[in-house]
C-alpha cells in the first residue's frame, strides 16, 4: 500500500460504509448506534489487554472487546494464526494496532460510523511511510460526494432462492457490502461505478449502475473450483487440490439421480478402476466389488473396506439359508441411499495406507448428511417406478423342442417311454408356454418416499430424516423388499469454538420377503410343452409326477428380516490454536432372521409331504473407539499436519440356524414351537478384535509442494499370537507445478497442474477368525443321546498378513480455468504372501489349510478421468464426465508352479481370470460331435495334457461417459457404460444339460449336425446325459473354446431428466422449491451375448432390472 | 522476536512430539492385550477336549453323527457307498441325468468325476482323520481321562480307521494308509500296496477288539457304537477278502457262537429294525425327518428319478424266496413295472426312530464262515452255514436238494446267497464280484462298457494334482 497520508481519502471513503471484498462481517446490525454518545473517536479509545501466545485472531477479538470495535479482514489474506504476545495497559488503540499490524505488513482502516476496523495486507512496504500511522487522523469523516444509494436482492440462477453473504463491491474501490439472510443488500455507489457480485460457488458478475436504484442480480453456480471440492480422506479432509493420494468421490446430487435401493449401485460406471457387479436381479441380493482388480488368490479375499461416518461396517453378504440369494444379502442394502451425502473411493497406498491391514482393497468411505445452518427447511422426495428384465434369452418353442427331443432319441438309437420321455409321451405336445414370461415377466413395482428436517444456527445444526422403501419382484405372486429407515444427525460448537460434538444415526429396518428359489432357472429350462400350471380343480397339476410344478416354488416363501443401526460420536476439543484432540466413537448393530418355508401345499402329494421350516437369526456387532490428536500449524510458507491416534474396535458375530421339521399342517409353519421335531443346524460365534496405532504426518511448503506421510501398526485377533503385529505405511508426494512462476503467467491455457506419486504398503487379513487355533466343533447333529464333536480344520498357527505393495504416479490437470480437468494414473499393486486357503490332497482329512503361499499377484492399469463444461451460458450448460480404466491383472510370480495344486489354474505371466480351454476343432461330419485338438497328440482328448489354450476371462478395458445438460429450468443427465470383456457361453453353463435332453435350449442349438456330411456349429442331439460319444464330447465342450465367447457391452445405465418449476409456481405453492423428475436405470444395452445379462453372465439368476421412475421432490 | 518465537514453536514441537510418543507407546502396549482373545465359545480348543472324559467320548460320536448324516460315503442316501457301487455292480439302475452319477452306472467313472473325489475319496479320508485326531489327542493329553474311555477311544478311533481304509482299498486298489492327524506328513503320502494297508486295517481291528467292552453298554445297550463284536465282525471280513481262512472261519464262530447276543431274526421284516438282535453294528439316523435315507431313496413313489433294482437282479430271486416278497418292493406305472429295495420300510417319518442304518449283521458272518469253509475243503460245514440264511429266506436247503455239491458249485451258491442277501447294504455285491474276480465275467454280459479296469476307481484327478505322489493312476484312466 502507498503512504498512509495519501490514502486518507480512500480510507475515508470506506469509512462511511461498507466492507472490503470476502471478509467476515460480523454482527453490525447490534453495534451500529451502540456508541452514538461516545465522542472518542475510534482509534482514541483506550485499550487494556494482556495475551500471551494467542493467535492473531484470537488477539484481534479480545481487542475488540476492550475497545469496542469490530475487526473485518479476510482469514486467507492475513497470518491469523500466527501467535502473538500482547501486554498493554491503558494504551491508545491506535498505537497498540500500529504494534500489532506494522510488523505483519497489515494496513488498516476505520469505519467510524459503524465502529469498524478494517485490515487489509499491505501490497508493498517501505520503511519511512509508518509515521504517519501514529498520528491523529484529524480529517473530517463525512464528504459530499454524489452517491446514490443502490437497493436489491441476490437470488441463485437455477433455483431462485436468495443468497446470504454474497460479496457486493464497487469495483475498483474497497467498497462493498455483503447480503443479509434474505439476499438483500444496500450499497452506494456513483452513477458510473461497476458492481461486482461474488459468492463462493458461483460465477462472479458485474453490473454497472447506470442510474438504476434497484439491481437484482442472479448468480449462477460455478462448476466448483478444484481448491473447494473437499474430499474425506478417512481420518482427514483434505482439499482436491492439495491431496496426494488417489479417491474417487461420488456426491448425494449423483446418487439421487439413481433408482436404485444399494448406494453401492449408483457407483456403477462412474468411477476409473472401480468395477462393481451386480450378480442378481433380486432385490437385497450381494454384490461384488473390486477395487483395482483381483489382488488375492483367494476368491473371497477381494473385498474393500467400508466404513460409515468412521465405523468399519461388514463387507461380507451376510448369511443365507436361501437359494433365492445364492451370494447372500448385500450388507450395505440396508443402507439408505439418500441418507448419503458422499461415497469416497480410496484407491492407492497414500490414500488407504492410514487403514493398515484393512486397506489392501481399497477402502469405500460412505459418509452420511450433516445438518447445515440455515432456516430450517423440510424436504419430501418421493417416486414410483417399475422394473422388468430387459432382454429374453431366444429359446427353443414347442416345435423346435419337440424335433430336437425326437431327433435326439433317434440319434440314440432308444424308444421315448414315459419314463425317459414323459414330455413326448404323456404331456400334450401341442401345448407352448413361454416360460420366461410366465416366471420372470412381471413388472416389478417400486414406491420410495423421504422427507428430512434441517436447521439450525451457526453453533448448532440437525438433520433428521424418515423414509420408506418398497420393491415387489418381476415373479409371479406378491413379494417385495420393504424398507424404513431413519436418520438423525446433529452438531453442536460451544461458544468459544473449541469444543465440537458431531451425533448420528441411522436406522433401516428392512423385511425381504420372497420366494425360496430364484425362478430364472425353471424359466430357461422348462420345456415349452410343459403341462398346465392349475388342474381342473384349481389344484396345482403334477401331471402324475412327471414333473415339478414351477408355481410350487411360489408357496415356499423366504423372508428375511434386517435391522441395522449405525451410531457415531464425533468429539473434539481444541486444547491450544493448532491442536485439537478428538475421538470417534462408534457402534453398529445388524440383525438378520431369516425364515425359509417349504409347506404341505407346495409337495407333491403322492409323497405325503410333511412342512419344513428353516430359520436363521445372525447378528453382527461391531464397536470403535478411536482416539486421535491432530495438530495444525503455519510456520510461513510452511504448513503442517499431524496426527496421531489409535484403533480399538471389536465385532462379535453370531448366527444360528434351526431347522424344523414334521409339521402336519401348514398354519404354523413359521413358528418353530409348532415342529414336531426342532433341530440345531448350527451355532456360530465369532470374535474379532482389532487394534492400531496410526500416525500422519503431512507438509506443504508454499502451497505447491505437498508430502504426506503416513503409518499405521496393526494387530489383529485373526493371526496367532507371533504374527499378531504388523507394520504399514505409505509416502506420497505432489507438485503444483502450475504455482511455479515460470508456467504461472506464461501458459495461459493450463489453469492448474500437478503431479502425484505414492509409494507404500498395506495389508489384508480377510480370514475366518480362530484361524490359527486348534479346534473341535459340534456335529449338526448328537449321536446316541450326546453332542458329537469333530475337529474343525488342519491348523496352521504360524500364517501371517498378506501385503499389497502399492505405487501410483499420476497428473493432475486443469485447462482454461479448470473447465476442462483431466486425472491421469499410472498404479502397480503388488499382493505378496499371498494368504490362502492352500488347497490339500482329501488324505489329509481337509481340503484346504490356511497358508501364506510365496506368490506374487500384480495389478497395473491407467485410469482416466476428464471432466469437461463443454457450454456454459446462463441459460444452457453441458458438461461430460469421462472415466476409462484399463487393468491388467497378472500371476507375476510362483515359485513351483507346476508342482502345486494350482497347476492347472495358474499361468505365471497370465491374470488370475484364465481358464484353460481345449482348443476347438469344429463339429465332425461324420460323427456329428465337437473336436478338440489332442495337443500332446497321445490319441485322446483329456483333461491337464490337451487344457492348454489360455482363454482370458475378465475385463479388458471399460468406461463410463456421462453427460450433463442443463436448459433454463430442465436438467437432463445420462450415463452410457462400455465394458470389453470375454465371458461364457451357455455351452459352460450346467443349467442347460446336453442339448437334446429334457430341458429347454437357447436357438442357436438348431443350427445342429444331422447326419454323415453335414457342417454345422452345434453337435448332434442325445438325450443320454452322461453316456455315449455325444455326452462326452460335450462335457469336454464345457471346458472348450468354443463355451467362451464375447460378453462385452454397451450400457445406457442411467438417464435422469428432472424439470425445476419456476420461481413463481413454487411461492405460489408456498414452497422454497420443487422439482419433478423422470429416471431409468439399465435402460438399454447392446450386446452380443447370448444370456440375459453380459454383466453377471449367469444362466441361473436373475439379470439386474431396468427400472423407469418418476418422481418429485419438495422443499418447504 | 523471532527468536522467541521460533524457540516457543520448538519447545512446543517438543512437547507435543513427547505426547505423541507416549500416546503412541500406551496405545502400543494395550494394543498387545486387546487382540489375545478368549477362545471361541461355540467351539472347543482340542487340547481341552481330551482333559475330561465326556467331552472326549463327545469327539467318537462326532465321527457317527458325520457319518450317518454328511452326503455320501456312509449314509445311505444317493451318493453313499451302497447306492454308487450297487450302480456300478449289477444292483441299481441310474436315472440320473448328472453324468457324475451316471458314470458309475454306466462303468464310465473319469478321474474328474465329482462324486467319486467328494463323496468317497474324501469323505473317507476325511472319517480317517478324525479318528487319527482323538489317537493324537489321546496320547497329547495332559490327564483327565479315565482308563476305561482311554481304551474306548482307542478301540473306536481304530476300528473306523481300519473299517474307512477297509473301503478305500477295495474301491481303489493301493491307497495311502493315514496313521496321523498331521498334514505335513500326509500332503505327499503315496500310495502304498494293498498288502501293508491290509496289515494296518488287521493291527487296528486286533487293537479295537482286544481294547472295546463286549457289550452294548456304552451305547444303553444300543448297537449303534461299534464293540468288540464289531471289530471281530470286520476282522472276519477282512481275512476272507485275504484269502485266509482259517481266521476267517474262526473270527465269524466267535460271532455266530454268541447267541446270547446275535441270533437271526425270523421274520424278514425285523432285520433292520433298530437294535435288530442280528445286527452287530447299526448307525442310527440323525437327520429329522427321516428314518434311514436308505428307505427315503429306494422306495418309490413315482417313475423313479434316482435308481431302480436292475431286471437282472430281479430275476436273479430263486422262486418263493421270502426275501423278494420281504425285501422288494414295487411301483407301477401303467404297464411298466419299477422294483426297488424294501429292506428299510419307512420313507420319511420323524424321531423316534424305529429302523437303524444296518451296518454289519449275522447274516453276512454265516456267509463268510461258509465261504471260508468251502474254501478249506469243509463242504459239509459250508452247506450248513449256506443253509441256515436259506432257511431263514423260506428257500429248499443245499443238503436237502444238492447233498453232493461240489466246492465250485457251492462256492457260486454262496455267492449268489450273498447276492440276494446283502443286496445294496454296503457294496457286498460290488467288492464280492472284484474280490473273487468275477466282475468281468458277471458284469460284461450286461454292461455294455464294461472293461476289467472298471473294478477299481479312478484316483480322483484332483487329489493327484494336490499330491503328485499319488501317480500313477489306475489302469483305464
Amino acid at each position: 500500500m502507498q503512504n498512509y497520508s495519501t490514502t486518507k481519502k480512500k480510507i475515508r471513503k470506506a469509512v462511511r460504509l461498507a466492507v472490503t471484498q470476502a471478509m467476515i462481517v460480523i454482527a453490525i446490525n447490534q453495534t451500529v448506534f451502540a456508541y452514538e454518545e461516545d465522542t472518542l473517536e475510534v482509534l482514541d479509545r483506550e485499550v487494556t489487554v494482556r495475551l500471551t501466545e494467542v493467535t492473531l485472531k484470537q488477539a484481534l477479538n479480545e481487542i475488540g472487546k476492550a475497545a469496542n470495535v469490530k475487526f473485518v479482514y479476510s482469514e486467507e489474506q492475513l497470518p491469523m494464526n500466527e501467535l502473538v504476545t500482547l501486554n498493554a495497559t491503558g494504551k491508545k488503540l491506535r498505537e497498540l494496532l500500529y504494534e500489532l499490524l506494522e510488523p505483519r505488513s497489515i494496513n488498516y482502516s476505520i469505519d467510524e460510523t459503524h465502529e469498524l476496523v478494517m485490515l487489509k495486507r499491505m501490497k508493498k512496504k517501505s520503511s519511512d511511510d509508518h509515521s504517519s500511522l501514529k498520528e491523529k487522523d484529524d480529517t473530517p469523516r463525512t464528504e459530499t460526494l454524489m452517491y446514490s444509494r443502490i437497493t436489491g436482492s441476490v437470488t441463485d440462477g437455477l433455483t431462485k432462492q436468495p443468497l446470504a453473504g454474497v460479496n457486493v463491491i464497487v469495483k475498483g474501490t474497497t467498497k462493498g457490502t455483503s447480503t443479509d439472510a434474505d439476499g438483500n443488500y444496500v450499497i452506494e455507489a456513483e452513477e458510473n461505478d461497476m458492481l461486482v457480485f461474488s459468492f463462493i460457488g458461483y460465477v462472479t458478475y458485474e453490473m454497472r449502475v447506470a442510474g438504476n436504484s434497484t439491481i437484482n442480480v442472479s448468480l449462477e453456480e460455478d462448476s466448483k473450483k478444484l481448491s473447494e471440492v473437499v474430499v474425506n480422506a478417512g481420518y482427514w479432509n483434505v482439499s482436491d487440490r492439495e491431496r496426494t493420494g488417489n479417491i474417487a468421490k461420488v456426491t448425494s446430487e449423483t446418487i439421487s439421480k439413481q433408482p436404485v435401493s444399494n448406494p453401492l449401485l449408483a457407483l456403477q460406471g462412474r468411477m476409473a478402476g472401480v468395477v462393481i457387479t451386480q450378480q442378481n436381479g433380486v432385490p437385497g441380493s450381494a454384490l461384488t466389488v473390486q477395487i483395482r482388480g483381483r489382488n488375492s488368490l483367494r476368491s473371497n479375499g477381494d473385498n474393500p473396506l467400508y466404513i460409515v461416518d468412521g465405523v468399519p461396517f461388514t463387507s461380507t453378504p451376510l448369511s443365507t439359508s436361501s437359494d433365492i440369494l445364492p451370494n447372500g444379502i448385500s450388507p450395505l442394502s440396508s443402507i439408505n441411499p439418500s441418507d448419503i451425502e458422499s461415497i469416497e473411493v480410496l484407491k492407492d497406498a497414500d490414500a488407504t495406507a492410514i487403514y493398515g491391514s484393512r486397506g489392501a482393497n481399497g477402502v469405500i468411505l460412505i459418509t452420511t448428511k450433516k445438518g447445515s445452518a440455515g432456516k430450517t427447511k423440510v424436504d419430501v422426495n418421493i417416486y414410483t417406478g417399475m422394473g422388468n428384465v430387459a432382454r429374453y434369452m431366444d429359446l427353443l418353442n414347442t416345435q423346435q423342442y419337440l424335433e430336437m427331443r425326437k431327433e435326439a432319441f433317434k440319434n440314440d438309437k432308444v424308444t421315448p417311454t414315459i419314463s425317459n420321455a414323459p414330455d413326448l409321451m404323456v404331456w400334450d405336445t401341442t401345448r407352448y408356454t413361454d416360460w420366461q414370461k410366465k416366471m420372470i415377466g412381471g413388472t416389478s413395482k417400486i414406491t420410495n418416499a423421504q422427507t428430512s428436517i434441517s436447521g439450525g444456527n451457526s453453533n448448532t445444526q440437525f438433520v433428521v430424516g424418515t423414509g420408506f422403501y418398497r420393491e415387489s419382484t418381476v415373479f409371479p405372486g406378491d413379494y417385495a423388499d420393504t424398507k424404513v429407515s431413519a436418520h438423525f444427525n446433529l452438531n453442536h460448537t460451544s461458544e468459544n469454538k473449541r469444543f465440537k460434538a458431531q451425533f448420528t444415526a441411522s436406522f433401516v429396518s428392512d423385511n425381504n420377503q420372497l420366494l425360496r428359489t430364484d425362478l430364472t432357472t425353471k424359466a430357461l429350462q422348462l420345456p415349452p410343452d410343459a403341462p398346465a400350471i392349475y388342474d381342473e380343480n384349481g389344484k396345482l397339476n403334477w401331471a402324475n409326477s412327471t414333473w415339478t410344478n414351477p408355481y410350487s416354488e411360489l408357496l415356499k416363501k423366504y423372508e428375511a428380516r434386517t435391522s441395522n443401526l449405525i451410531g457415531n460420536a464425533l468429539l473434539s476439543y481444541k486444547i491450544i490454536e493448532g491442536l485439537q484432540v478428538k475421538t470417534s466413537l462408534g457402534y453398529t448393530s445388524m440383525s438378520v432372521k431369516e425364515f425359509d418355508t417349504q409347506p404341505i401345499s407346495s409337495q407333491n402329494p403322492t409323497f405325503n409331504p410333511k412342512g419344513i421350516l428353516t430359520q436363521s437369526n445372525s447378528s453382527i456387532n461391531t464397536w470403535i473407539v478411536e482416539p486421535q490428536a491432530e495438530y495444525n500449524k503455519v510456520i510461513g510458507q510452511a504448513k503442517l499436519n499431524l496426527i496421531a491416534g489409535g484403533t480399538f474396535q471389536q465385532n462379535v458375530n453370531e448366527a444360528q440356524t434351526f431347522y424344523g421339521n414334521g409339521y402336519t399342517s401348514d398354519a404354523l409353519l413359521e413358528n418353530l414351537l409348532a415342529a414336531p421335531s426342532v433341530y440345531v443346524l448350527s451355532s456360530n460365534y465369532t470374535q474379532y478384535r482389532y487394534a492400531a496405532a496410526f500416525g500422519r504426518f503431512n507438509f506443504t511448503w508454499g502451497g505447491k509442494y505437498i508430502v504426506n506421510l503416513t503409518g499405521r501398526r496393526d494387530g489383529s485377533s485373526r493371526f496367532g499370537a507371533d504374527k499378531r503385529f504388523a507394520n504399514f505405511g505409505a509416502i506420497g508426494a505432489a507438485w503444483i507445478f502450475t504455482d511455479e512462476n515460470f508456467l504461472k503467467n506464461n501458459v495461459s491455457f493450463l489453469s492448474f497442474g500437478k503431479l502425484r506419486w505414492s509409494y507404500g504398503v498395506t495389508g489384508s487379513d480377510q480370514i475366518p477368525d480362530y484361524g490359527y487355533l486348534d479346534t473341535f466343533a459340534p456335529t449338526s447333529y448328537p449321536y446316541g443321546g450326546g453332542v458329537g464333536l469333530v475337529p474343525t480344520k488342519l491348523v496352521n498357527p504360524d500364517f501371517a498378513w498378506e501385503s499389497n505393495k502399492k505405487m501410483e504416479a499420476a497428473i493432475d490437470l486443469g485447462f482454461i480455468n479448470d473447465r476442462i480437468m483431466l486425472s491421469a494414473s499410472l498404479y502397480r499393486n503388488r499382493s505378496s504372501n499371498q494368504l490362502v486357503g492352500y488347497p490339500l490332497p482329501a488324505i489329509t482329512g481337509q481340503t484346504t489349510i490356511q497358508y501364506n503361499l510365496p506368490a506374487t499377484v500384480q495389478n497395473t492399469g491407467l485410469e482416466i478421468s476428464l471432466q469437461t463444461q463443454n457450454i456454459k451460458t446462463r441459460s444452457f450448460t453441458w458438461t461430460t464426465n469421462i472415466n476409462f480404466t484399463v487393468p491388467k491383472n497378472k500371476l507375476v510370480e510362483y515359485p513351483n508352479l507346476s508342482g502345486s495344486s494350482y497347476a492347472n489354474t495358474y499361468v505365471v505371466g497370465e491374470p488370475l481370470s484364465i481358464s484353460k480351454a481345449y482348443q476347438y476343432t469344429g463339429v465332425d461330419p461324420q460323427t456329428g460331435t465337437y473336436t478338440y485338438k489332442d495337443v500332446n497328440n497321445d490319441g485322446a482328448v483329456t483333461s491337464e495334457k490337451d487344457l492348454q489354450t489360455i482363454m482370458r476371462l475378465g475385463q479388458k478395458f471399460y468406461s463410463g461417459i456421462q453427460n450433463g445438460f442443463r436448459y433454463n429450468n430442465w436438467q437432463l443427465d445420462f450415463l452410457f457404460q462400455f465394458v470389453k470383456q470375454e465371458g461364457r457361453t451357455y455351452i459352460y453353463s450346467p443349467n442347460f444339460g446336453v442339448p437334446g435332453n429334457r430341458t429347454n435350449q437357447p436357438v442357436a442349438v438348431m443350427d445342429r449336425w444331422q447326419k454323415s456330411g453335414d457342417v454345422s456349429t452345434t453337435q448332434g442331439f442325445t438325450q443320454l446325459p452322461s453316456s455315449g460319444v455325444f455326452a462326452t464330447a460335450y462335457t469336454l465342450a464345457r471346458s472348450g473354446e468354443n463355451s467362451f465367447g464375447d460378453a462385452s457391452y454397451i450400457r445406457l445405465k442411467n438417464v435422469s431428466l428432472s424439470y425445476t418449476l419456476p420461481e413463481g409456481i413454487s411461492q405460489k405453492l408456498r414452497l422454497q422449491s420443487s422439482r419433478i423428475y423422470l429416471q431409468g436405470q439399465n435402460l438399454l444395452t447392446i450386446t452380443n451375448y447370448q444370456g440375459m445379462d453380459p454383466e453377471n453372465q449367469r444362466f441361473i439368476n436373475l439379470p439386474a432390472l431396468r427400472v423407469l421412475s418418476a418422481g418429485l421432490q419438495l422443499t418447504f | 522476536m523471532i527468536h522467541r518465537y521460533t524457540t516457543s514453536i520448538m519447545n512446543q514441537g517438543i512437547r507435543l512430539s513427547r505426547v505423541m510418543i507416549y500416546l503412541i507407546g500406551m496405545i502400543a502396549i494395550s494394543c498387545e492385550q486387546f487382540v489375545s482373545i478368549d477362545p471361541p465359545r461355540t467351539q472347543i480348543v482340542s487340547e481341552a477336549v481330551f482333559q475330561d472324559d465326556q467331552s472326549a467320548l463327545s469327539a467318537i460320536k462326532g465321527i457317527y453323527s458325520a457319518m450317518i448324516s454328511t452326503t455320501g460315503f456312509a449314509d445311505g442316501g444317493g451318493s453313499s457307498l451302497c447306492v454308487l457301487t450297487g450302480m456300478s455292480a449289477d444292483e441299481l439302475i441310474s436315472y440320473s441325468t448328472s453324468p457324475d452319477y451316471n458314470g458309475f452306472y454306466t462303468n464310465t467313472l473319469t478321474a474328474g468325476n465329482t462324486v467319486l473325489q467328494g463323496n468317497l475319496w474324501a469323505l473317507g479320508y476325511k472319517y480317517i482323520f478324525y479318528a487319527n485326531t482323538i489317537l493324537e489327542g489321546l496320547q497329547n493329553s495332559k490327564g483327565g481321562l479315565s482308563q476305561p474311555t482311554v481304551a474306548q477311544l482307542e478301540g473306536e478311533a481304530k476300528f473306523v480307521r481300519a473299517f474307512c481304509h477297509f473301503y478305500l482299498v477295495n474301491l481303489f486298489g493301493d491307497v495311502p494308509l493315514v496313521t496321523s492327524p498331521d498334514y505335513r506328513v500326509n500332503k505327499d503320502a503315496s500310495r502304498i500296496k494293498e498288502g501293508s494297508v491290509y496289515d494296518q486295517i488287521i493291527s487296528d481291528l486286533k487293537d479295537a477288539q482286544r481294547l472295546l467292552p463286549s457289550d452294548y453298554s456304552v451305547s444303553t445297550g444300543e448297537r449303534i457304537r461299534p464293540n468288540t463284536w464289531a471289530a471281530t465282525a470286520m476282522l472276519a471280513r477282512v481275512y476272507l477278502y485275504q484269502k485266509n481262512w482259517a481266521e476267517a472261519e474262526s473270527e465269524a464262530t466267535k460271532i455266530i457262537s454268541n447267541t446270547g447276543l446275535f441270533q437271526l431274526s425270523t421274520d424278514l421284516n425285523q432285520v433292520f429294525l433298530k437294535n435288530s438282535s442280528e445286527a452287530i453294528w447299526q448307525l442310527k439316523p440323525v437327520d429329522p425327518g427321516l428314518n434311514t435315507r436308505e428307505g427315503n431313496l429306494f422306495i418309490l413313489k413315482s417313475i423313479p428319478n434316482n435308481v431302480s433294482l436292475t431286471n437282472d437282479f430281479i430275476t436273479s430271486f430263486e422262486s418263493n424266496d421270502n426275501r423278494f416278497t420281504n425285501w422288494v418292493g414295487s411301483y407301477n406305472s401303467g404297464a411298466t413295472v419299477y422294483y426297488y429295495p424294501y429292506k428299510y420300510k419307512i420313507f420319511t417319518g420323524n424321531a423316534p426312530f424305529n429302523e437303524y442304518s444296518m451296518v454289519l449283521r449275522l447274516a453276512e458272518q454265516y456267509l463268510i464262515r461258509a465261504e471260508a469253509r468251502a474254501q478249506s475243503g469243509n463242504l459239509a460245514g459250508a452247506v450248513a452255514d449256506t443253509d441256515v440264511i436259506r432257511s431263514r429266506a423260506g428257500l429248499p436247503l443245499i443238503s436237502t436238494i444238492e447233498p453232493g455239491v461240489s466246492k465250485n458249485e457251492l462256492l457260486l451258491s454262496i455267492e449268489q446267497e450273498r447276492k440276494v442277501e446283502l443286496f445294496t447294504e454296503w457294496g457286498h455285491r460290488w467288492l464280492d464280484l472284484k474280490r473273487t474276480d468275477r466282475a468281468t465275467p458277471v458284469l460284461s454280459l450286461i454292461k455294455n462298457d464294461w472293461q476289467p479296469d472298471d473294478a477299481l476307481y479312478a484316483i480322483p484327478q484332483v487329489e493327484i494334482n494336490n499330491d503328485p505322489n499319488l501317480n500313477p493312476q489306475n489302469p483305464g484312466y
